[in-house]
């Protein structure tokens, strides 16, 4: 009896992986994926374009750095310079803007070096600097990691010099360093999507928000045919010309979670 | 303490109202796990036999390579398996990269040495009481290894659970070369560790909770169903 359950078992496991269907492969960002954006968005795609995608979610920089090994059809990430890379390098042809939202800095409510009331977001960084604070960072090259640290550039401070003291480098994903934070109660900066979608908030809350410097810019990029001849530019440059279309503009502002809309289109 | 009660909730609900989403990632980390042990096991007990009964040259060093082995982090051996089957990698053209076939690929990797070595030990323990036996009877090595496997089949019983145990439970690799994608390499262990990500800390435990439930429920048919088939055999 067990032997024959252990074969049936075996044929049907084997026999359930022969069959496979070809679609496109998208590099992510994380924001995107863990608000529940994909979820959303892509069975409106395939009603309209019958065009399966499957997403993995990284920060920007391990998307990329993917992508350039041509694991990836499309990559959606939210980092100007390393796009610029990218692009560089012949990977792709062109970065299309496809919606945005802002970046904040989140700590405890109580707010312990009162940055609440600062306009600039550096500045608030200047403040946690001089009284080193703890401040979580992610520090793994995401478009996110990318962002803060220019912020530091604008008031020249190089924060990895103090990594390990006051400035606390998780090298993980926008989650897991929320985690952290929330667990040391220390400030950190994340983007709007993430935070909003994020359920373990503790006693944390948005302390800095809404400053020009603070847009957070999402693009897709459809992989060149001339560097990854497996690529499926075709496919992923319809599914961004359906992201810059009207119908699809509609669909990411009518996006909402937690009753509140995540993305925004200029 | 709210979170446990949460989490023991969400549990509960998940398994009674059969969760679709559930089922499915639950078993594809079962079946991932369980092709990956199968053919760690057609290797690796023979492999161990093998080299627990005949002596040549180099076995100490195969033996303590094997034993090291059981070391390997999942998340090296999901890089390395990445790498490969990256479609920059060697082994690109197959096109297996974030699909199940790439994560049994690596959890075999992580599951053999742990079913070779260990089948090593149990047989070399038996070995020493038979090695004359075997030695007068001059069987060919084909049929020694097949007796000792036979004989020693409760043992190694608890080396194939030893097996499914660091299969299951790890996410290293599979999250690497499957890509977590939704109902396709989702698997339990990724699904905690994304869940974990978004903050929602009670459903990420509450799938831990019953990933652990099915454990124990394996390992409770496996070893029930051991003693009873030994007192069959040998306590009439």
């Amino acid at each position: 009896m067990c032997k024959i359950i252990l074969v049936i078992l075996s044929i049907y496991s084997i026999t359930s992986l022969l069959k496979s269907e070809t679609s496109v492969i998208i590099q992510s960002t994380t924001s995107t994926k863990n608000s529940g954006f994909y979820s959303y968005i892509l069975p409106l795609i395939y009603e309209d374009l019958k065009i399966k995608a499957k997403v993995v979610a990284l920060g920007t920089g391990a998307a990329i750095r993917n992508s350039m090994n041509c694991d990836g059809d499309l990559l959606i990430v939210h980092s100007p310079i390393q796009e610029k890379k990218f692009i560089l390098h012949g990977y792709a042809k062109k970065s299309n803007y496809i919606m945005h939202n802002h970046f904040v800095i989140i700590g405890p409510k109580s707010d312990p070096l009162k940055i609440k009331n600062i306009k600039k977001p550096e500045y608030a960084l200047k403040k946690i600097f001089d009284y080193k604070y703890l401040f979580v960072s992610r520090g793994d090259k995401s478009g996110t990691h990318d962002k803060e640290m220019s912020l530091w550039g604008i008031i020249n401070i190089n924060p990895e010099l103090h990594s390990g003291s006051w400035y606390l480098e998780t090298g993980t994903g926008m989650g897991a360093t929320i985690n952290t934070a929330v667990g040391l109660g220390a400030y950190t900066f994340t983007d709007k999507a993430s935070w909003i979608s994020f359920r373990n908030k503790y006693d944390f809350d948005i302390l800095i928000d809404g400053d020009k410097s603070l847009i957070n810019k999402y693009s897709a990029l459809a992989i060149s045919k001339d560097k990854c001849p497996s690529a499926k530019e075709n496919e992923s440059q319809e599914i961004i010309d359906w992201f810059l279309s009207e119908n699809g503009k509609r669909s990411i502002l009518n996006f909402k979670k937690n009753q509140k809309q995540l993305f925004f289109i200029e | 303490m709210e979170i446990y009660w949460n989490s023991i909730y969400t549990a509960i609900q998940l398994i009674f109202t059969l969760d679709k989403k559930l089922i499915e990632i639950l078993a594809l980390s079962f079946k991932v796990t369980f092709i990956a042990l199968l053919i760690s096991s057609i290797l690796g007990l023979p492999l161990g036999t093998f080299l627990a009964i005949q002596k040549f040259k180099g076995r100490a060093f195969i033996v303590g390579i094997i034993n090291s082995l059981m070391a390997l982090p999942p998340v090296v051996v999901g890089l390395f398996v990445y790498i490969n089957l990256s479609r920059s990698g060697p082994l690109g053209w197959l096109g297996i990269l974030y699909t199940p076939t790439a994560m049994i690929i690596a959890q075999i990797i992580l599951i053999f040495p742990i079913i070779a070595g260990l089948t090593n030990q149990v047989i070399e323990d038996l070995h020493e009481n038979y090695k004359d036996l075997f030695l007068s009877l001059v069987t060919p090595q084909f049929h020694t290894i097949k007796a000792y496997l036979i004989d020693a089949r409760y043992s190694l019983i608890t080396v194939i659970l030893a097996g499914l145990a660091k299969g299951i439970s790890e996410v290293g690799a599979v999250i690497i070369v499957g890509g977590n994608i939704d109902h396709l390499t989702r698997v339990m262990t990724s699904t905690i560790t994304m869940e974990t990500s978004k903050g929602e800390l009670s459903l990420a435990m509450a799938l831990g909770l019953i990933l652990l439930i099915m454990s124990v429920i394996i390992n409770l048919i496996v070893t029930y169903k051991k003693y009873n088939f030994k007192a069959k055999y040998y306590e009439k």
